[in-house]
C-alpha cells in the first residue's frame, strides 16, 4: 500500500495507517482484524494520532458518520468516487479500519457536544484572520449577535434542519460557499427577504463568514435524526398535500403526492421540452444532492420554502444569479410545476455528498482531489529528468485516439500533431523552453510542507 | 419494390443546421417540404439531459453522437500510390448524424470569413504575382464578396444569438473586437462570454507583443437570448461538455434551440427520420432531378418526388450524394479535369503547451466550447506574406473546452506515456496548463481529392467515398512560421515551461485535428473549376442547391460553421427571390 508508484493519497494514507499500527504495537494487519472486534484499544490512541487520521480520513470520505449513515457505505461511495478500480480486498480492510475510527469519533461527537475536535479539524486555519471560524458561527447561530440578529437556531432548527411548517428552510448539508453568498446578498439587497435582510445586516462579513462555515460542517444525519425518523419526508407529505390543493380523504391525499412527487421526479431528472426547461439535476446535482460550491442541495429542503424560493426568482426579488438561468426557469414553470418539483425535493433524502468539497472560504484545505498533487509521496519525478536527453522519447503524445492535452476546440491536437505524433520521431520534439532550472523538479508548496510537518509529528 | 409517393415542392437531404434553415426559409416561402434525416429524433429534453449527457466514454471516447461507421464511412489514404482503407473509428475528424447533424455536437466558434479570403486567389496574385503559389496549389475564388455576404452572416448571428465584441461596425473600429475583421452592419447580438484565467493571461501577453487579441464569438450564450423566430436560449453554464456533446441548457446554439421546433410546428413541412437517401433522381437529359430513392428504418424503399432538392448534409456526403447520383464531373488528378471531389481541404493546427507552478490554476474543467481569447494579426492576409513564402494563416488563442478526465492529461515532452511517471506528472500539471490553439488555413491542392471506392461498399451496397489527403508544402511552412509566433506568446505568458511544434506531415487519420473537411461540390463563377454557381445552384441539375462547407475553394483560418449558415442564407435568398420566380439556371455556363 505503501509503495512509492501508488497514488499519493494512498501513499499518505498509508504512512498513517502505519503509524497507528506501530502506536498499537500491532501489524495493519492484525489491526484490521482486530478492529471488527473489539474497540478497546482505540481508547489507548493518542489524541493527536486520532486527530491527524480524521482529517485525512475526512478527505476521502464525504461526510462524517452516524447512525443511519454507516461508516462503510460513506467510505465505499469515496472509493467509488475516488479509486473505482480498487481492488475489493484492500476496500475491505480499509473499512475495517475505518469502521472503529468513525465510532470513535462519533462517540466523542455525542459526548463532546457541540463544538468537537472532528469537526475542528475541518477547519484548522480557524483562529486566522479573515478566514471562517466555525466556533465563533456556532455562537452567533445559539445566541444571535448584537444589533438586532436573533439566533439563527429559533428558525433553522438546533442542527439547521429548518421549519417545514414555518417555510425556513434547512441549511444544514448546504456548501459553505452558497451560505455565505446568501448573508452577502441578503444584506446588499440582491436578495429580498423581510426576515433575513435586517438580520444579515446586523451581522459583520466576518461573522456572515463564522456562521456560514458552521452550518456547512453541520452534521446531515443530526438534522435528519431531530426533524423526526423521516422527517423530510413527513413534511413533504404534510405540506406537499396542502400545496397539491384540495383533496379528499387520507389515502386520495397520499396517492395525489406520490403522483405529484413523480411529476416532479420527471421535472427534475429529464426537464420539459416544451416549456424549454432542463433538468435541475444538470446543475443541482442527481436528486438535488447540491454541487459546491456553487449551487445549493434541495433535497430535504421544505416545500413550503422551495416555493417561496421559485416565486422569489419569479418576481426578480433575488438577483443572485449572475447567469439568469434561474429567473428564466422560474419563469417558465408553471404553479403546478413548482409544487411537484418542491414535493420532490422535500421527499429526497438529504446527501452527505455536497459536503466532500464544501470548504469554507479562506480555509487552507483543499478539495479531496487537488490535495491529492500535495504534500505525500516521493516527489513527483515528472517531467525532465529524462527530457534531456528526449530525442528517441518525444512521443509523449500517443498516435492515436485520446487528446492528452490538447485542445479540441474545432480544431486541433496535441503538440506537434501530425503525422508526427509517432514516438520516436525526432521531428516531433518541439522547441522547448526552460526560463527555470527548477521547473523540472518537483517543487512542493508551502501547502505541501505543512502537511508534512504535520505528518512527522 | 420501391413505393413511389406523392411529389412535395421540395426535399431536404439532411435535416441539420442547413437542412432546418433552408427547411424554415421555403415553407415561410409556401413550398410544401419534406425533410429527409437518415439519422434519429432528438430534442434537447429528454436527450441531451445529465448526468448521462456527460458521459465521456460513450460520447468523447466512443463517439456517440457520430456517424455510425459501421453502417457507412470512408476510406482513406494519403497519396494516389496507396490502396484506400476503411476509418472503421472516427479519429481525425467526426461527421455527425441525426436531427439537427453537427450543429448539436459543434463548439460554438462562429467567425466570419474575411474578403481576402472569399477572394483568395485574386488577392494573392494582386499582392504577390502569379507566381506566388506552389505549383498545384489550386485555390479559388469564390465568386462572392464578403460584401455580399455581410447580410447573410448578420441574420445567421441573429438567428444564433452569437455572443461576442465586434471589432469594426459600419466602417468604426471598435475597441475590444477584432480590428482586421470586415465592416459589419452591426454588433453581436449579445455581449463576449466571461473570460477565463487562462485566456486573460494569453491576452496580456498577446497585447504586450503588440497583437490585438479579443473575445471569441461564441454560440454558448452568455445571456439568455430570443432570437427573430422567437425561439429562448438560456446562458451558458461553463460545464465543459461541449464539443462532442450536446448542451443541456438550450444554452449552445443547435438547431434545436434556434430553430427547428418552430419548423416542426408547420403544417407544411414532414420530416422523415431514418431515411437513408441512396441517390439522387434525374431525368432523361440528366438535368433536371425528378426526386430522391431512399430507405426507412425498415428497409422499405420509396421514391420521393421533388420539384426541388436541397443537398445539405455533411460536406463530404455531399460530395459522395452527387457522385452516386452520377451528377457533374467527377475530378481526376491526373488530368485535372473534373470538378466534384476536386478542392478537398481540411485545416492545419497546432497547439502550444504553457505549464506553470502550482501556483497558477487555469482550471480547464470550467469552459465551454467556443470561449476565450484569440487574435487575428495572422488570419489570412492580415500580415505580409511576402518574405513567408507561404500563402493563408491562422489564428492563435487560448480557447480550451475543457479538462475531461479522459481526455485531459497535459503533461511536458518527455514524461513517460504510462505508469506511475506519467500518472504523478497528469497530477502536477492537470490544472497548471494553458493550451493555445493555432488553428490555420488549408490549400487546396491537386493530390488532394474525393472520389467513390473502387472496393469498399456501405450497409446498402453502395461505394463509399475515398479520401485522399496530405498536407500541402504550403501548410506546413504556414504552421511552422505561425507556431513559432504562437510559441513566443506562450514564453509571455509567465509559465514555468513551453512546448509546441508545428504541424508536419504525413497526415494521420488516428488523431483527432479537426471536423472542417471542406470542399468537392465548391462554388465559384466558372462550370470548368466549380460545381455550384455563386447562388449555390448545381451547373448540371437546375433544380439542385448544394449548401455546407463543400462549397469552400479552399478552408480559411476561421471554423467554418459561420460561414456555411450565412451560405445557407444566401442560398435561401437565391432559391425564394430568384429560382422559384423564373425556374431555370440562375447563371448561364
Amino acid at each position: 500500500m505503501n509503495r512509492p508508484t501508488a497514488r499519493p493519497h494512498w501513499a499518505a494514507l498509508g504512512r498513517l495507517l502505519h503509524q497507528w499500527a506501530v502506536r498499537c504495537k500491532t501489524s495493519m494487519h492484525t489491526l484490521a482484524l482486530q478492529s471488527t472486534g473489539s474497540q478497546d484499544h482505540l481508547r489507548t490512541l493518542p489524541p493527536g494520532i486520532a486527530r491527524t487520521f480524521a482529517r485525512d480520513v475526512r478527505r476521502f470520505v464525504p461526510a462524517p458518520c452516524g447512525a443511519a449513515d454507516h461508516p462503510g457505505d460513506a467510505a465505499e461511495r469515496a472509493f467509488k468516487l475516488y479509486f473505482p478500480r480498487i481492488a475489493r480486498p484492500v476496500f475491505c480492510v480499509f473499512t475495517a479500519m475505518c469502521t472503529p475510527l468513525f465510532a470513535l469519533e462519533t462517540a466523542s461527537a455525542q459526548s463532546g457536544g457541540a463544538g468537537n475536535g472532528a469537526r475542528q479539524s475541518v477547519t484548522p486555519a480557524s483562529n486566522q484572520p479573515g478566514r471562517a471560524d466555525p466556533q465563533a458561527g456556532s455562537r452567533i447561530a445559539a445566541n444571535g449577535a448584537p444589533g438586532g440578529a436573533a439566533a439563527c437556531v429559533g428558525c433553522h432548527g438546533a442542527n439547521g434542519e429548518g421549519n417545514a411548517a414555518a417555510g425556513f428552510p434547512a441549511l444544514v448539508g448546504q456548501p459553505a460557499l452558497y451560505l455565505e453568498r446568501q448573508m452577502r446578498n441578503f444584506s446588499n439587497g440582491a436578495r429580498v427577504n423581510p426576515v433575513m435582510t435586517p438580520i444579515a445586516k446586523a451581522l459583520s462579513e466576518q461573522q456572515q463568514l463564522d456562521v456560514s462555515s458552521w452550518y456547512a460542517t453541520l452534521p446531515v444525519n443530526a438534522a435528519d435524526n431531530a426533524a423526526g425518523a423521516g422527517g423530510a419526508q413527513t413534511s413533504a407529505a404534510s405540506s406537499a398535500g396542502g400545496a397539491g390543493g384540495a383533496t379528499a380523504g387520507g389515502n386520495g391525499k397520499s396517492g395525489e403526492n406520490s403522483r405529484l412527487i413523480e411529476q416532479g421526479r420527471i421535472l427534475a431528472t429529464q426537464g420539459d421540452e416544451q416549456r424549454r426547461v432542463q433538468a435541475c439535476a444538470n446543475c443541482h446535482g442527481p436528486g438535488g444532492a447540491g454541487e459546491a460550491p456553487n449551487y445549493p442541495a434541495l433535497a430535504g429542503q421544505p416545500i413550503s420554502y422551495f416555493t417561496a424560493a421559485m416565486a422569489e426568482w419569479k418576481s426578480g426579488a433575488r438577483k443572485t444569479d449572475p447567469s439568469n438561468q434561474m429567473p428564466a426557469i422560474a419563469k417558465q414553470l408553471g404553479t403546478d410545476q413548482i409544487a411537484a418539483l418542491g414535493a420532490y425535493f422535500a421527499s429526497m433524502p438529504r446527501s452527505s455528498l455536497t459536503q466532500a468539497n464544501n470548504i469554507p472560504s479562506g480555509s487552507s484545505l483543499k478539495p479531496a482531489i487537488a490535495a491529492s498533487s500535495i504534500g505525500s509521496g516521493p516527489p513527483a519525478q515528472d517531467a525532465g529528468s529524462t527530457a534531456a536527453g528526449g530525442q528517441g522519447r518525444a512521443g509523449s503524445v500517443s498516435g492515436s485516439g485520446t487528446e492528452q492535452g490538447a485542445p479540441l476546440t474545432g480544431g486541433n491536437q496535441g503538440p506537434g500533431g501530425g503525422g508526427g505524433t509517432k514516438a520516436g520521431n525526432p521531428a516531433q520534439l518541439g522547441p522547448t523552453t526552460s526560463p527555470s532550472g527548477q521547473q523540472r523538479s518537483h517543487v512542493p508548496s508551502s501547502q505541501s510542507q505543512r502537511q508534512q510537518q504535520q505528518q512527522q509529528k | 419494390m420501391v413505393t413511389r409517393l406523392r411529389e412535395v415542392d421540395a426535399v431536404l437531404i439532411g435535416v441539420g443546421l442547413v437542412g432546418t434553415m433552408l427547411g424554415r426559409e421555403l415553407t415561410k416561402a409556401g413550398l410544401q417540404v419534406v425533410g429527409l434525416e437518415r439519422g434519429e429524433t432528438r430534442a434537447t429534453v429528454p436527450d441531451f439531459q445529465g448526468p448521462h449527457m456527460h458521459d465521456e466514454l460513450r460520447y468523447s471516447i466512443r463517439k456517440g453522437l457520430m456517424q455510425d461507421n459501421t453502417r457507412e464511412t470512408l476510406t482513406f489514404r494519403n497519396n494516389s500510390g496507396q490502396t484506400a482503407l476503411p476509418i472503421r473509428r472516427w479519429e481525425s475528424f467526426l461527421p455527425g448524424t441525426g436531427l439537427g447533424g453537427a450543429a448539436v455536437h459543434w463548439n460554438g466558434q462562429t467567425y466570419r470569413f474575411q474578403d481576402s479570403d472569399f477572394r483568395m486567389r485574386s488577392r494573392v496574385e494582386e499582392r504577390y504575382g502569379r507566381n506566388f503559389l506552389d505549383a498545384d496549389t489550386i485555390i479559388g475564388d469564390w465568386g462572392v464578396t464578403a460584401a455580399d455576404m455581410e447580410r447573410h452572416y448578420d441574420r445567421f448571428e441573429y438567428l444564433l444569438g452569437v455572443s461576442g465584441q465586434a471589432g469594426h461596425v459600419q466602417g468604426r473600429k471598435l475597441a475590444g473586437g477584432n480590428p482586421f475583421e470586415e465592416s459589419r452592419s452591426r454588433n453581436y447580438p449579445t455581449p463576449p462570454m466571461k473570460e477565463p484565467f487562462g485566456s486573460a493571461l494569453f491576452r496580456k501577453a498577446a497585447a504586450s507583443l503588440g497583437y490585438h487579441p479579443y473575445p471569441q464569438p461564441s454560440s454558448n450564450l452568455s445571456q439568455p437570448y430570443t432570437n427573430p423566430e422567437g425561439m429562448t436560449l438560456n446562458t451558458c453554464m461553463f460545464c465543459g461538455y461541449c464539443e462532442r456533446y450536446a448542451c443541456e441548457h438550450f444554452a449552445k446554439s443547435s438547431p434545436q434551440t434556434i430553430l427547428l421546433p418552430v419548423l416542426l410546428n408547420d403544417k407544411k413541412f414532414t420530416l422523415r427520420t431514418q431515411a437513408q437517401v441512396l441517390r439522387i433522381n434525374l431525368s432523361k437529359d440528366r438535368k433536371h432531378a425528378t426526386g430522391v430513392t431512399y430507405v426507412d428504418g425498415a428497409g422499405r424503399e420509396f421514391e420521393q418526388p421533388a420539384k426541388l432538392i436541397v443537398l445539405g448534409s455533411f460536406a463530404l456526403n455531399n460530395v459522395r450524394m452527387l457522385l452516386l447520383s452520377g451528377i457533374g464531373t467527377p475530378y481526376n488528378p491526373q488530368s485535372g479535369q473534373g470538378v466534384v471531389g476536386r478542392n478537398y481541404a481540411y485545416q492545419t493546427t497546432s497547439a502550444v503547451q504553457v505549464f506553470y507552478d502550482q501556483s497558477v490554476n487555469i482550471n480547464p474543467f470550467m469552459r465551454s466550447g467556443a470561449n476565450g481569447v484569440v487574435i487575428s494579426d495572422f488570419v489570412s492576409d492580415n500580415f505580409d506574406h511576402g518574405p513567408l513564402h507561404f500563402v493563408g494563416g491562422a489564428y492563435v488563442g487560448e480557447v480550451m473546452t475543457n479538462g475531461r478526465p479522459i481526455e485531459f492529461h497535459p503533461t511536458p515532452p518527455g514524461t513517460p506515456s504510462w505508469g506511475a511517471r506519467w500518472k504523478s506528472a497528469v497530477v502536477r500539471h492537470y490544472n497548471h496548463t494553458a493550451v493555445l490553439s493555432i488553428h490555420g488555413s488549408s490549400v487546396a491542392h491537386r493530390a488532394n481529392y474525393l472520389d467513390l471506392d473502387p472496393t469498399y461498399k456501405d450497409a446498402w451496397g453502395l461505394p463509399l467515398l475515398r479520401m485522399t489527403f496530405e498536407f500541402p508544402p504550403n501548410d506546413l511552412r504556414m504552421s511552422a512560421y505561425i507556431t513559432s509566433r504562437a510559441l513566443d506568446i506562450g514564453r509571455a505568458m509567465g509559465g514555468q515551461q513551453v512546448a509546441g511544434a508545428p504541424r508536419v506531415g504525413p497526415y494521420t487519420i488516428t488523431q483527432y485535428q479537426t471536423t472542417h473537411n471542406t470542399g468537392g461540390t465548391v462554388m465559384g463563377t466558372d462550370h470548368n473549376t466549380s460545381v455550384v454557381n455563386q447562388y449555390l445552384q448545381s451547373w448540371d441539375v437546375q433544380n439542385l442547391f448544394i449548401i455546407g462547407a463543400s462549397n469552400f475553394p479552399q478552408n480559411a483560418s476561421y471554423n467554418p460553421t459561420g460561414t456555411v449558415g450565412a451560405l445557407a442564407y444566401l442560398a435561401a435568398e437565391s432559391i425564394v427571390q430568384r429560382y422559384l420566380k423564373s425556374p431555370g439556371p440562375l447563371v448561364q455556363s
